[in-house]
């Protein structure tokens, strides 16, 4: 029987954590891609979370493996901070309507991880609170 | 002249069986009305349990990316909540009802 | 079926109206060009859309299995089989045997009535995105409104 994920350090805590970091790389990439839409020889950017995170989407149901999560998950943390930008190699000049759809997408996600998380904690305050809040 | 114990006798018949506690499963929707109190209250903590775990598999997805079903997540984690705050709210009566019942001069 | 999918089809639908746009532009500013550098005659261009859908039922059941989105237009900008204006100009440089010169067969009213179609089909393409936009912001209020 499973219990609740402890609030503070918990896998599901640092996946969201390192999901939102993500969502601000994404972000910078379309600002900085936006602004240099009329530069000409431009390679539009991306962010790099894409590509380090495929190898963490089949373990994330299973919570026997949750130590190794947390430990990969704070590596990619750190490692995105250091270079969260690369080239995108799908796309060889900026397509203005493309990244406002990006745009959107990223804002969405961002916004529903802060509200899943939001309400996952407030589990944990309802129970710590009695139920009398 | 009434006699005082047959007096105190009706009010407590009339607060009923244990087995009233059904009516608060039809609004769960749950399971059917079981005989004891205490088996259904360990059988609410499970339900508890698994909707909770269920809510937190499917914010990881979320977060991961494997799943981008925006309203399916936030169903699961108002459905841990509701039942979550009824279990809490059952305890909490039960609590108090004991506790009334330890404050009865005897 | 995900929102992201829709968030793609919208864009896709975008980036298809805005092909046909710069074709539009690039055959309205070549409507007199006689032949372009390497000697060729300007051919008028026009956007070509093979949707990647397939029938009814397979869409169908994409929908209720999983996403759609693949489905999207595809343009591929081909030229015309358009016959070239013939006007009679004997002093021309590009003039042939007869006096003509041949102009592409580029037809300006039809394009501008394009264009007002285009910038059509693209806002509406722009309202479907935000329409899906708006309905997962209020998925997220599901369950707010409680103290």
């Amino acid at each position: 029987m499973s219990q609740i994920d402890p609030v503070l350090g918990g896998a599901t805590s640092q996946l969201v954590s390192l999901a939102l970091d993500a969502a601000m790389a994404r972000h910078a990439a379309i600002a900085a891609n936006i602004a240099n839409a009329d530069t000409p020889r431009y390679q539009p950017l991306m962010a790099r979370f894409d590509q380090l995170v495929t190898e963490l989407q089949g373990r994330v149901t299973d919570r026997t493996q949750d130590g190794e999560i947390i430990r990969d998950a704070r590596s990619m943390q750190e490692s995105l901070q250091s270079r969260p930008l690369v080239a995108d190699p799908s796309a060889p000049q900026v397509e203005l309507d493309m990244q406002m759809a990006e745009l959107a997408k990223n804002t969405l996600q961002y916004q529903a991880l802060l509200t899943a998380q939001g309400k996952l904690m407030g589990l944990a305050e309802l129970v710590i609170s009695e139920g009398k809040m | 002249m009434i006699d005082p114990v047959s007096a105190v006798g009706v009010p407590l018949e009339s607060i009923g069986p244990v087995g009233s506690v059904g009516s608060l499963e039809s609004a769960a929707g749950a399971q059917p009305p079981t005989a004891d109190f205490a088996t259904w209250l360990a059988q609410q903590v499970d339900d508890v349990n698994t909707k909770i775990a269920q809510a937190d598999t499917q914010v990881r997805e979320l977060a991961v990316g494997t799943n981008t079903n925006i309203h399916q997540v936030m169903i699961s984690l108002e459905k841990a909540h509701l039942s979550l705050e009824l279990v809490m709210q059952v305890r909490n009566k039960v609590l108090e009802a004991y506790q009334n019942m330890m404050q009865m001069q005897v | 079926m995900d929102i992201s999918s829709i968030f793609d089809i919208s864009a896709a639908g975008m980036n298809l109206e805005r092909q046909r746009l710069e074709v539009s532009a690039l055959n309205l500013a070549n409507a007199n060009t006689t032949r372009g550098a390497d000697g060729l005659p300007f051919a008028p261009l026009q956007v070509v859309v093979r949707s990647g859908m397939t029938p009814f039922d397979a869409v169908f059941n994409a929908v209720n299995g999983g996403g759609l989105s693949g489905s999207g237009p595809v343009g591929q900008v081909e030229t015309a089989d358009v016959p070239p204006r013939q006007v009679y100009e004997p002093g021309h440089p590009d003039a042939d045997a007869n006096g003509f010169v041949s102009y592409p067969g580029v037809n300006p009213v039809s394009e501008m009535v394009r264009l007002i179609a285009v910038t059509r089909a693209y806002e509406a393409n722009v309202r479907v995105f935000n329409a899906g936009r708006s309905m997962a912001m209020k998925a997220l209020e599901i369950g707010s409104g409680r103290s």
